[in-house]
């Protein structure tokens, strides 16, 4: 049983990454897209350079935080088209197969997402990260992690209620901010050079939101599926 | 005991003695028994207030402008009771959908539950708190399980009418939570000197009522009203769990906000008007929740599709 869930959730995951690598224009867009308001946030910021420096960890992260609203929508409207999401309900598909697999495909695209615009920000906010590279990969990938899975829960609510597009943001939001807090302090000290080494800290309290929902969320999932 | 207190009594004593009474009544419900509530909620609040404006003492700093705590606190206090509610209500719709399973995980969580409160008095320092504290989480589990089967197999409760009863929390809640919000912005112009600080019981109260906003508007935004009553109970739970890992990470941003005062810290006078108001705050609650959960239940009734013809007799 245990077995069979693991092997599903990784047949998931391998499906909608084969689609993300297929259609490559989607994460590239995606990737311009948070680029685009990493930008913006730098213009409505003040421009003198020791402001933007220490803007820089919180752009990175409302710039993936707005995309990863993006990539979840499209990583159900895939499931929606042709209501492959029904086919995979009746193969069966186990719904916590499901749950962990999308969200795992959420996490790498996002992190990757994530890897590419981290240097775009170190360049053009003129932040060289002074801290540890290992401990800004950690950041990124449970930061990643920490968006994806109540994001892959919401997005399926969303998609099939009205005003979507609307609602995502506005359930995802504030649910995320204690992640959205964590990773960008993490993100900021560690460009700054982590003098007091707190970094430690918020690593760990993203950490404990990411096992709450990745448990929660998984557990619930089985709920909202069936109804459909 | 202390004299807040007798209010409070006399309010759930009107409260029992009104439900009862509605309930047990031969050929159902017909009086709406929150009025009772509602109208001592209602004298009490007025009494409340003239006792935090005229009566109490003004605060040896703040002076007059203290007195705003009549109504900030019991409002941050009432919006996490309705917020409490309206988590325990969609545990409970979500739950009632499997009826059978209630009275084994009521059995299933009292047990061990019961056992980490034994183990917890053996236990010192942080071990003891997290003992009692899932001790006491898995009780309540176990009564709230309990109580649910007493009311699906007697009272005729199903998962709507809980589902009714954790949308009317929501709203009460939100409404309580924005007021929060406006007089903690009023109240901190004269004290912080700035209408907002970005101080963690502040971000966390906004977040939170954000939050179930956000609950509140999927409720309005699904038309199936099984898909509807199941999201938004998950929703909500989640959000609910949610509050206190919101409430850390701010705190650890950043902190400004004055201590908790205590009973220690406060003068008796003032402590006894607090907990009037906040009785009267959370029987006019009680108040608002019953009546919202009629407006859900009729327009649940409302929605209902109309009940089919009698089927033709067959010769």
């Amino acid at each position: 049983m245990i077995a069979r869930i693991i092997k599903q959730t990784f047949q998931v995951a391998y499906k909608d990454l084969l689609i993300e690598w297929r259609s490559p224009q989607r994460v590239s867009g995606l990737f311009f897209f948070a680029l685009v308001l990493v930008i913006l946030v730098a213009f409505t910021a003040d421009a003198s350079p020791g402001v933007l420096k220490k803007t820089a960890g919180g752009a990175l992260w409302l710039g993936l935080l707005l995309a990863s609203a993006r990539s979840l929508d499209l990583s159900y409207a895939i499931e929606t088209d042709n209501d492959a999401l029904s086919g995979m309900v009746r193969w069966p598909v186990h719904p916590a197969a499901m749950f962990y697999g999308k969200a795992l495909a959420n996490t790498a695209v996002l992190t990757l997402v994530g890897m590419a615009l981290t240097p775009m920000v170190v360049v053009m906010y003129n932040a060289p990260v002074q801290g540890s590279w290992l401990q800004l990969a950690a950041v990124l990938v449970l930061g990643g992690a920490a968006l994806a899975a109540p994001g892959t829960f919401y997005a399926l609510l969303t998609t099939r209620a009205r005003a979507s597009s609307v609602l995502l943001p506005l359930l995802l939001f504030p649910l995320v901010v204690p992640a959205l807090v964590a990773a960008s302090r993490a993100t900021a000290l560690l460009m700054d050079g982590d003098a007091m080494g707190e970094a430690g800290s918020w690593l760990s309290l993203l950490l404990a939101f990411d096992l709450l929902h990745w448990s929660l969320d998984g557990l619930f999932f089985g709920l909202i599926v069936e109804e459909r | 005991m202390p004299a807040g207190y007798i209010f409070g009594v006399v309010g759930l004593f009107i409260f029992a003695l009104t439900a009862l009474a509605a309930t047990l009544r031969p050929g159902g419900v017909r009086a709406n028994w929150e009025h009772g509530i509602g109208l001592y909620a209602l004298g009490l609040l007025v009494y409340g207030q003239y006792g935090g404006l005229y009566l109490a003492p003004p605060d040896t700093w703040m002076a007059d402008v203290a007195r705003i705590l009549y109504v900030h606190v019991p409002a941050a206090w009432i919006s996490m009771v309705a917020f409490t509610w309206a988590f325990a209500a969609a545990f409970g719709a979500l739950m009632l959908e499997r009826p059978k399973s209630l009275p084994v995980l009521s059995a299933a969580t009292a047990v061990p539950g019961i056992g980490l409160i034994g183990l917890a008095m053996a236990l010192t320092g942080v071990q003891r708190g997290l003992a009692a504290f899932f001790g006491i989480l898995l009780i309540l589990t176990a009564v709230e399980c309990a109580l649910l089967w007493i009311g699906n197999r007697f009272f005729n409760w199903t998962s709507d009418t809980l589902d009714h009863i954790s949308e009317a929390s929501t709203e009460v809640g939100v409404v309580l939570g924005v007021l929060l919000l406006f007089l903690g912005s009023v109240f901190s112009r004269p004290t912080f000197n700035v209408y907002w600080t970005w101080d963690p019981r502040l971000t966390a109260s906004a977040v939170m009522v954000l939050t179930f906003v956000g609950v509140s508007l999927l409720r309005s935004s699904v038309d199936d009203p099984i898909t509807r009553r199941t999201w938004s109970n998950v929703a909500t739970i989640l959000a609910y769990i949610n509050i206190p890992v919101t409430y850390m990470s701010v705190k650890w941003w950043r902190t400004i906000h004055q201590l908790q005062s205590t009973p220690d810290t406060l003068s008796s006078d003032m402590t006894f008007w607090l907990r009037l108001n906040a009785w009267a705050f959370l029987f006019l609650s009680i108040w608002f929740v019953a009546r919202r959960w009629r407006i859900a239940r009729a327009r649940a009734l409302a929605e209902a599709p109309p009940e089919l013809p009698p089927a033709p007799e067959i010769p």
